[in-house]
């Protein structure tokens, strides 16, 4: 085709055509990102990190509420103590508060990861994890170990949240990252307004055929 | 005769080149070099170690925080409540072990030493103060004496431990000096060292501004009728030279308030998907890089610089491929920052190209701007060469993108109502639809607000579209466009991959750099009283445009270095009335019914503004107005001069004169900013 060709009355109307149709693909197909919380990660003033251990046949429950929104995950801080692990675990089981049904079950493999570190708990039925839910942390020991890994703790308070060791309430919190999603929509808002920029200058161009009416076409 | 003549109107501008060099090495050398002409010193140098200094005293002392120190504390304390709220966590603010609070005030532990040196009696230029075993930065004063008469006393001054150096221009005969240092920590000064003297050197930042201070004022009176008739290339050429220099002159020193966030935004922008940050860049980024005020530490600096612009140990971050809408206003920066590194430039000089960007950028918007000026092309670049728009386009700023963009989209949007007047049949031809909405588009996407401007588009007469229903679907376009991008402002779109929730939740929004602000509450304070917001709203928009015309308030002004005086605001101002009002000859005026609509729109943009930083900015319920800064205004001169422009010639000023005086004006003002703002505090 040669450019002289392209005339604006062509390629404006279909510009912005296709733009348009952009914007709806752009708004039925969602992108759906990460959305971390740092709920407890650094200590106030006279507070101290804890290693809360966690043998076989222990566990740590902690408790909260997830809003309107279910959870994606969890982050936590895990020690392996100077242990090394083969096909040990950390299972992390996930109730609705109350009922105590099962909503989700994972396990993170202990063989992976550095001796101390924020680790991540993908939940299995995330959709399914919504409002107030028990998260149970248990080590499944699979190696024979001696040794058992620890989860960090600290002193800190977290609104509407809670730790229970064994059954007994734990003054303080896990340190924790909360993980949920959301969709976002990225190329909506250039589509916009480029789809509103270009229908504009199309406006500008002479529409032809079954849009003029006789008469009205200004002198 | 005749010969001599036309070799002289030839090869004019090479013989102002060259008397301008001529010109300045003769000013360097008789007026700056004098002294060292006059009384030559050897280095001299005096140590501890060899006891021509002594201690005087040594001890522990509160030192009071600096205001900006001291709100700085309110803030991020205010700020860390606020966090812990949305993460409903308890939050205590731990004050720094250094620091303690005694009523209502900040103080810092630090350790106080006196030195005292006795000197030959001689002339001392410039003293060097060296402390190599310095491990923080200090802060040190200098006082000289002579016969035991104070003749000398230096500002506080910074030893930055990082450069291993500092110095201090004197320019006295002393015989004495009394050096007093402060330190946060244990103070080793046992390898403490001065040098100076007084010896001829040539500054040759000096000597270039004052080639390009005699070549630019030359050129505006030689070539005259050139500037007449190509206004757009006098205005690119001195945007460039202006800017240039200070760019120059300026190097890695952060000039704005928010400077190093800007820098933050650009660096990231040069680089894909995975960011390395050098140490210096990481210094630019926290506002920590050492600075110079003084030339021969501006050698200091970039060799710190470099050295630290190593990328075998940079810090490695990643980010999203996809340039969110906030950040491209830096793409300029970004990309000769980028090229910057291609060329394998010194970091000092990769920065200083990476502001060049954005001034070239800047600089080309205004020569179209100028260029395709129906009217009053002399006053678009009379503003466009502001001394606040050459800062910024000289700086890491998006101000120049806005100013820029905006100035050419006020220029195209004036083009049509005054050919709406000349040429009633003539439609909006595609084109110029097309860089009229992009200039708007592009000059809003950092300060959204300002595309209330692009309103006035929606008044085109329906003459300028072949069909009625097609200049109601323009017009509906652009109030579409105007409602997005007020929308942005107040729903951005978030992409972050953290605190999503809390970044759209207005129950936390305002502006953290100022305490107190809270937009929900300050919403429901001027919903339940709103005959009062109007009042304070009123009365601060009338006071401070009345301080804008008198000159009160520096409005031509260099951010943060500061701004000349009163005088120069009211001359400018008197210009850009003067260019207003006269009317030019064979053109025709402006319709009233635009002139008014423009007066609406400025009205209306700038309680808006005021409102958004009432919102935004301002402590809940404050009867008076924060935040507001002369530099928002700027988009809104152009259309301002229009709402002034009559149909009479009220100044009958000869064109060839006004053409000098508009031009040299804002010129005059950026040299003068330029001398004392850039060279004399930096570069001396």
């Amino acid at each position: 085709m040669h450019f002289q060709k392209i005339r604006p009355e062509t390629i404006l109307p279909l510009v912005t055509l296709l733009l348009f149709i952009g914007l709806i693909i752009s708004l039925l197909v969602p992108k759906k990102v990460i959305d971390t919380y740092k709920v407890n990660i650094t200590e106030e003033e006279g507070d101290t990190e804890v290693m809360i251990d966690l043998p076989a046949e222990s566990e740590l429950v902690h408790t909260m509420n997830t809003g309107s929104r279910p959870m994606l995950g969890i982050q936590i801080a895990v020690s392996k103590n100077g242990s090394t692990y083969t096909n040990s675990a950390l299972s992390c089981e996930v109730y609705q508060t109350g009922t105590e049904n099962l909503l989700s079950k994972n396990e993170y493999s202990l063989a992976q990861g550095e001796e101390l570190q924020y680790i991540y708990i993908p939940f299995a039925h995330y959709e399914k994890c919504l409002g107030t839910i028990s998260i149970r942390f248990q080590y499944i020991d699979r190696d024979g170990n001696t040794g058992a890994p620890s989860i960090l703790a600290n002193g800190s308070s977290i609104t509407g949240s809670r730790t229970i060791v064994n059954g007994a309430e734990y003054p303080g919190n896990i340190k924790c990252m909360y993980v949920y999603t959301h969709d976002t929509y990225p190329l909506v808002y250039d589509l916009r307004i480029l789809f509103l920029m270009f229908l504009a200058v199309t406006m500008t161009v002479s529409i032809p055929g079954y849009f003029h009416k006789k008469g009205e076409q200004k002198k | 005769m005749n010969h001599v003549k036309s070799f002289f109107v030839k090869f004019r501008m090479g013989i102002l080149l060259f008397l301008s060099i001529l010109l300045a090495f003769m000013i360097e050398i008789g007026v700056f070099q004098w002294n060292a002409l006059k009384n030559p010193t050897d280095q001299q140098e005096l140590s501890i170690a060899e006891a021509s200094i002594t201690m005087l005293q040594t001890g522990e002392i509160w030192q009071e925080l600096t205001e900006e120190e001291q709100n700085q504390i309110e803030i991020d304390r205010e700020n860390a409540r606020l966090l812990a709220e949305a993460n409903k966590t308890d939050s205590i603010y731990r004050l720094d072990e250094d620091l303690k609070e005694e009523n209502g005030r900040y103080f810092r532990r630090s350790v106080q030493t006196i030195l005292q040196a006795d000197l030959p009696d001689l002339f001392c230029g410039k003293m060097t103060l060296f402390i190599p075993d310095a491990v923080e930065k200090l802060n040190y004063t200098l006082e000289g004496f002579r016969k035991d008469i104070k003749t000398y006393e230096s500002a506080d001054q910074v030893y930055d431990n990082r450069l291993g150096a500092d110095v201090t221009s004197i320019n006295k005969n002393i015989d004495q000096v009394m050096i007093t240092i402060t330190g946060k920590g244990a103070l080793s000064v046992d390898s403490l060292k001065i040098t100076y003297g007084n010896q001829f050197s040539l500054n040759p930042l000096r000597i270039l501004f004052f080639t390009v201070t005699f070549f630019i004022i030359g050129s505006v009176f030689l070539i005259s009728e050139e500037l007449r008739k190509r206004p757009e290339w006098a205005c690119f050429v001195s945007s460039m030279l202006l800017g240039g220099l200070l760019i120059l002159l300026t190097g890695t020193n952060l000039t704005g308030f928010d400077e190093h966030v800007h820098f933050a935004r650009a660096y990231a922008m040069s680089f894909g998907s995975t960011i390395e940050t050098t140490e210096s860049a990481m210094r630019m980024k926290a506002n920590d890089i050492p600075s110079f005020d003084q030339i021969e530490e501006r050698k200091l600096v970039m060799a710190y610089e470099e050295y630290n612009d190593d990328f075998s140990w940079a810090d490695l971050s990643t980010q999203s491929r996809f340039v969110s809408y906030s950040d491209r206003s830096y793409l300029p920066m970004g990309i000769f920052m980028k090229l910057g590194r291609i060329l394998n430039l010194p970091f000092f000089y990769g920065m200083m190209l990476s502001k060049f960007g954005n001034l070239l950028v800047y600089s080309v918007l205004s020569f179209l701007a100028v260029k395709m000026a129906y009217r009053k092309k002399e006053l678009v670049a009379a503003i466009a060469l502001l001394p606040n728009c050459i800062f910024a386009a000289s700086g890491f700023s998006y101000d120049s993108i806005v100013n820029g963009f905006l100035l050419l989209a006020v220029v195209l949007t004036g083009n049509l109502f005054w050919n709406q007047t000349k040429n009633q049949q003539e439609r909006l031809k595609p084109v110029i639809a097309f860089l009229l909405l992009g200039a708007y588009i592009a000059g809003s996407t950092a300060k959204p607000i300002y595309m209330i401007m692009s309103l006035m588009l929606v008044f085109l007469s329906d003459r300028r579209f072949e069909q009625r229903w097609q200049a109601w679907i323009f017009r509906i376009s652009v109030i579409g466009l105007i409602g997005l991008f007020l929308y942005v402002i107040f729903f951005p779109p978030v992409s972050v991959s953290s605190n999503y929730e809390l970044m759209g939740n207005l129950a936390y929004a305002g502006d953290k750099r100022n305490q107190g602000t809270s937009v929900i509450g300050q919403l429901s304070f001027i919903l339940t009283d709103p005959l009062r917001y109007t009042l304070i709203l009123l009365k601060t928009m009338g006071g401070d445009f009345l301080s804008y015309l008198t000159g009160k308030t520096n409005f031509f002004n260099y951010g943060y270095l500061g701004g000349m005086s009163g005088k120069w605001v009211i001359a400018g101002v008197l210009i850009l009335i003067l260019g207003a009002l006269r009317k030019e000859e064979s053109k025709p005026f402006l319709p009233s019914n635009y002139r008014i609509l423009n007066a609406i729109m400025i009205f209306g943009l700038s309680a808006v503004i005021y409102t958004s930083m009432y919102v935004s900015y301002t402590p809940v319920a404050s009867s008076v107005i924060e935040g507001v800064q002369a530099r928002y205004f700027i988009p809104l001169l152009l259309p301002f001069v229009y709402v002034i422009s009559g149909k009479k010639n009220l100044i009958p000023i000869k064109e060839k004169w006004y053409s000098k005086i508009v031009f040299a004006f804002p010129i005059l003002a950026n040299l003068w900013s330029i001398y004392w703002l850039a060279l004399r505090p930096f570069n001396f």
